[in-house]
Order: structure tokens, then sequence, then C-alpha cells
């Protein structure tokens, strides 16, 4: 059901969320487990429903351990309808061996969020589909995402 | 550092870079594929999780969990938490994959006896911590389950052994700055437990 290709992708996923080999593949287990177990012929994109599921299972565990770190609502409802602006990400250059320094800076859900823009290459249409959340509020995610990378560049 | 590796480069190529490396060995690859085989043609039961659906039943649940708890001689967290996992994996059975084998042999932990069927191996996050999930049947009956965890125990007030539900639970150390966890059903001998740990951690702390 899901071949070689598709779980090294969940792996990169998985990764993205936990930054920690062991502790990634414990959450692709714990993700294709429940997937599995579950009614299949109801699952019509097998590959983002594990996405779902592990996203849901990490974060869960991080709200249970109250490290989740919190964004007031103002700051979250901000919304953003110039796609071309929030997406300018494009515009930003760095060093290579930079990448690891600005990847540990971030939170989980911003890494989620690059990874998903860089590797997966989703459109912020797509992305709000996985986080189910509204189309605006991933492109004011992805605009701040930009100003923590320009900031962590600069220090 | 060459000055190629110093050359501004675009973010999108940085980060599909820095991912690039971040693949399943092969051991692992073939460890969740025969997961996935094993699922399928199984068909195990549908497992839903209730408390994403019935929000109201979560919190009523967890209250009462809450005053169950308070008023029982409360058991450590990493214990509740590694029972919660082993009822979470009890109907996982992938057996001792070359992953986890590795994974003891780098840390300096004998093999099980082989009298003893390891019926399930899993890496584990416990209340936080990392921790390598073996679950071994008895030759006649019971389950153990060990919870391999690098460094010296995590510290709490109480006890290091005790029951919790069906099972009996205690903590010990190796010399070899390893901890383990053991909790087994009750129908498991208790020097059966001891024989078995003290084969796979011969440096045992009194």
């Amino acid at each position: 059901m899901l071949d070689k290709q598709d779980l090294q992708k969940l792996y990169k996923y998985a990764f993205s969320l936990v930054k920690d080999e062991d502790m990634a593949y414990d959450l692709l287990q714990t993700g294709i487990e429940r997937t599995l177990n579950r009614n299949m012929t109801a699952i019509d994109e097998p590959i983002a429903y594990t996405k779902v599921i592990m996203r849901n299972v990490f974060f869960d565990e991080q709200r249970r351990k109250k490290i989740v770190p919190m964004i007031s609502i103002e700051q979250d409802e901000e919304q953003y309808d110039n796609e071309d602006e929030s997406l300018s990400l494009e515009d930003i250059h760095i060093h290579l061996d930079d990448i690891e320094q600005i990847t540990e800076m971030l939170t989980p859900a911003e890494n989620e969020l690059l990874y998903l823009w860089a590797v997966e290459e989703y459109t912020a249409e797509e992305i709000s589909k996985l986080l189910t959340q509204p189309r605006g509020t991933v492109l004011s995610k992805l605009h701040r995402l930009k100003h923590r990378i320009r900031q962590s560049i600069n220090n | 550092m060459n000055d190629e590796s110093r050359e501004k480069i675009p973010l999108k190529k940085a980060v599909k870079s820095y991912y690039s490396d971040k693949k399943l060995s092969d051991g692992q690859l073939k460890e969740l594929s025969s997961l996935n085989d094993n699922l399928v043609s199984a068909n195990i039961p549908l497992r839903v999780h209730k408390f994403g659906i019935f929000p109201f039943s979560a919190i009523a649940a967890s209250i009462f969990i809450f005053i169950a708890l308070m008023s029982y001689n409360k058991d450590p967290d990493i214990i509740t938490a590694a029972y919660n996992d082993i009822i979470h994996d009890e109907k996982l059975s992938n057996g001792l994959s070359d992953v986890h084998k590795n994974w003891i042999a780098v840390n300096d932990i004998q093999a099980a006896p082989s009298d003893y069927n390891v019926e399930m191996s899993k890496f584990c996050n416990i209340n936080g911590f990392k921790t390598m999930h073996l679950r071994i049947a008895g030759k006649y009956q019971g389950k153990m389950n060990l919870f391999f965890k690098k460094g010296t125990r995590p510290y709490w007030f109480g006890k290091s052994s005790g029951k919790t539900k069906d099972m009996n639970w205690k903590v010990l150390e190796s010399s070899k700055d390893i901890t383990v966890i053991v909790m087994y059903t009750k129908d498991m001998r208790e020097n059966v437990v001891n024989n078995i740990i003290e084969e796979m951690l011969p440096d045992l702390v009194a």
C-alpha cells in the first residue's frame, strides 16, 4: 500500500517535526500502524492521511507536555491574501552550512511549514488543506516564517 | 570549509539539500515494509482514536482518571506511560528487527535467552525519554516488557518497584550506563524474569 518511496517521503516529513532520527522513525511507525488499522477503502490518499496522523500524534504529545509555544489569537488570525508576498521566501539566499542552525532555531510547526514549502513544494492551498487551516492563516504563517529566517540570518 | 560551501544559494535549494540525506536505512525500510504487509494481511480490527471524535467524553474520562489517580497510591509517571505504551503496542508483533538488534549490541546489552521469544521491538518515547521497547513471551505463559534507556534512572520520589494494574514493575540500572524498566504480567514467575534480565544485563547495579 505504501511503497518505499512513500515511506522515505513520510520519514522526511516526520523528521521535519521531531528533528531526531530515532524519534522520526518511531513517529512514522506509529503513523503507519494507525493508518493501516483503518478501513483502507475509506482512505483516498494514504500518504496525506498518514501525515495528518503523525502531526496529530506529535502535536498532541507536545500539548500534553505543554511545550507548544503560545501564539496570540490576534497574531494567529492575522490574514494575508497576497500570496506573492508571503511566498517571497524564494527571495531568501543563505549559506548551505547555515541551514542546520536555522532549522534548530525554528519551532516544530515552522520547520514543518518550511519542509512542506521547500521539499514537498506545496502551495499555500495544499498546506492549508493538510493543516486544516484557512489559506490566509497559512499565508500569514509563511510571512512570519520569512521574517524569522531573515532574523536568524542577520543574527 | 571551501569557497563553494560559503556561496549563498536559494533557501529552497538549501532546505532540499538538508533533507536529502534524511533517509530510512535499508533495515528500517525492510521493517516498515514488513509491518505494512503484516497489518494489511492480519486485518487488525479498527482502532478509533475516540478523543478526537468525542471531546466531551475525553474531558470526562480525563477528570475521572485524574480523581482515580489522586486517590490511588500513585505510580511514577514513567511507569504509567510505559504501561500505556505496552497496551498501545500489544497487537504489534514484528519480532526483533535488525535495527533494534544493532541498538542492543551497540549499547552492550546481551541477547535474550534463546528459549524466550522476542515478540516485538520498537523505539518509544516514554514520558519524554527515548527508550527501546522489547516484549518477550514467557516459555509457557506470561509476557514481560523491557524499556531500555541510556543513562541513569530518572529521579522520582518513591518506590522503584511495585504493582500497576495487572503488571508488576521494577526499575534497574547497569554499570554500563543503561536503565531498564521491567514490567511483567502476574502469571510470569519472578525468578524467570530475574534470570532473563541478569542474562541480558550482567552488570546490574545492586
